[in-house]
């Protein structure tokens, strides 16, 4: 079991390289192709990468990476604890979570360039990329901390009742474990689509020295090389926040001999 | 220590006690029988204050401690046997029960880690390990085989030796195993 178990280990990251290094592939021979069309322009991977490259060594880039992580942690780590509490509060009061459900329908549904637009209105420029990622992550968390909630056994709540344990030491050992991992979906999850929600936000409404304003900024100056890096850097950006998290917040097996 | 009067329960429209009496003392031990359905796990449960609203009157002496075996291990599933025991029960005694019905070795195991008889002499001993004074058990040979019945068995009158004792199995010998007095459920009623 402990040779295939390595062999796994070697096998993925060789794995994902591998369908990483087919996609560039794919990108050259693209752009190789477009290329060739005046009116359709693809910036090659090489190109790419020099103008990312480049970009590292401008202060102004850095600024922008840390401005729009700003934005996207401040708006995930507000749903994450505002979703927690709502979805609580759901669990113990039926009145608040018939009125809050149209509320999430909504939120779920609306298109999130149409709530970026309608927020932009109200909320000022630089805190609404934070406004929409907590918007987007808020629903994903507090529906599987309801979900987490309802999973929680009540055999195991009425035998520790009857040992005599506490309400707050029930919910350290039975109902926090319970929902933990509902929470780790979730928070994986939500960080992928609060990042994205908050960079298009940035997009549109341009916050001084964001990576959407970079971008925007990029595509109006007719740009491809800094449109593709900037994409490039965000995709790098969301998966190494992914796997911080998925590596702190390590899924724990309970049934594995 | 326990005493049952003109008890009736329902669930719906289904009775499954009526006008049962029953008096317990301190020491007493009894082994409830009957056919299935006629509600003996409902009767431990009301007992133990974990249904309410039936009819009737079930006085229980102030302050006493239940340790119960329920008719499901109700182990926690993300704690560890030594831990599910450790949240309810001191360490040495913990260890003495887990010892004694022969699950030592199971300790640092997660429940679904275990065999259904080692899952059940788990549970034995998380109810022998919190030292109560009335000792609630639900088909407490469930998933045990033969020879580690009589392990069990032992241990359990071990324990609960000049301790009250109200058990409920399906098990011929059951009573015989615990030095308990069969009660016929239906004959309360």
């Amino acid at each position: 079991m402990k040779v295939f178990g390595m062999k796994n280990k070697i096998k993925k990251p060789a794995t994902m390289a591998g369908c990483v290094a087919f996609w560039v592939l794919v990108w050259q021979i693209a752009a190789g192709i477009a290329n060739k069309n005046l009116l359709l322009k693809i910036p090659l991977p090489l190109d790419t990468a020099k103008t990312l490259i480049l970009n590292f060594n401008k202060p102004l880039f850095w600024q922008a990476v840390f401005t729009s992580l700003s934005h996207v942690l401040l708006g995930f780590v507000s749903a994450v604890v505002l979703g927690t509490l709502a979805a609580i509060i759901a669990n113990h009061s039926r009145l608040f979570n018939a009125l809050s459900a149209p509320i999430f329908h909504i939120i779920r549904s609306v298109p999130v360039a149409a709530f970026i637009i309608i927020a932009w209105l109200w909320v000022p420029t630089y805190f609404l990329p934070p406004f929409i990622s907590f918007l987007m992550v808020f629903p994903i968390i507090k529906s599987q901390i309801d979900s987490g909630l309802s999973a929680v056994d009540d055999r195991l709540t009425e035998m520790a009742m009857v040992y005599g344990m506490g309400k707050l030491k029930i919910i350290k050992h039975i109902k926090i474990p319970t929902v933990l991992p509902f929470l780790r979906t979730a928070a994986i999850t939500g960080l992928g689509i609060g990042w994205k929600s908050g960079i298009a936000a940035e997009v549109i409404c341009n916050p001084t020295g964001s990576l959407g304003a970079l971008l925007s900024g990029a595509k109006s100056t007719i740009n491809y090389e800094q449109v593709f890096a900037v994409t490039l850097m965000v995709v790098i950006l969301s998966l190494i926040l992914e796997n911080i998290l998925k590596l702190l917040w390590k899924e724990k097996n309970f049934d594995t001999n | 220590m326990i005493q049952i009067s003109n008890l009736s329960f329902s669930y719906g429209k289904n009775t499954v006690l009526k006008n049962l009496n029953l008096n317990i003392k301190k020491g007493d031990r009894i082994c409830l029988m009957g056919k299935s359905g006629i509600g003996k796990t409902t009767l431990l449960k009301i007992i133990i204050g974990l249904i309410k609203g039936y009819e009737g009157s079930v006085k229980i002496n102030n302050n006493a401690k239940f340790s119960v075996v329920f008719q499901e291990d109700r182990l926690l599933p993300f704690k560890t046997v030594a831990q599910n025991l450790a949240l309810f029960a001191t360490r040495d005694s913990a260890l003495e029960a887990l010892e004694a019905l022969g699950v030592l070795d199971v300790a640092d195991k997660y429940p679904a880690q275990l065999s259904g008889g080692q899952a059940r002499r788990v549970a034995i001993a998380r109810a022998l390990a919190t030292k109560g004074d009335i000792y609630v058990l639900d088909e407490p040979f469930n998933a045990i085989d033969q020879e580690n019945i009589a392990v069990a068995a032992n241990y359990i009158n071990k324990i609960t030796a000049e301790k009250t004792l109200i058990a409920v199995s399906h098990m011929e010998n059951a009573a015989a195993l615990l030095n308990a007095a069969t009660v016929d459920i239906e004959n309360l009623m």
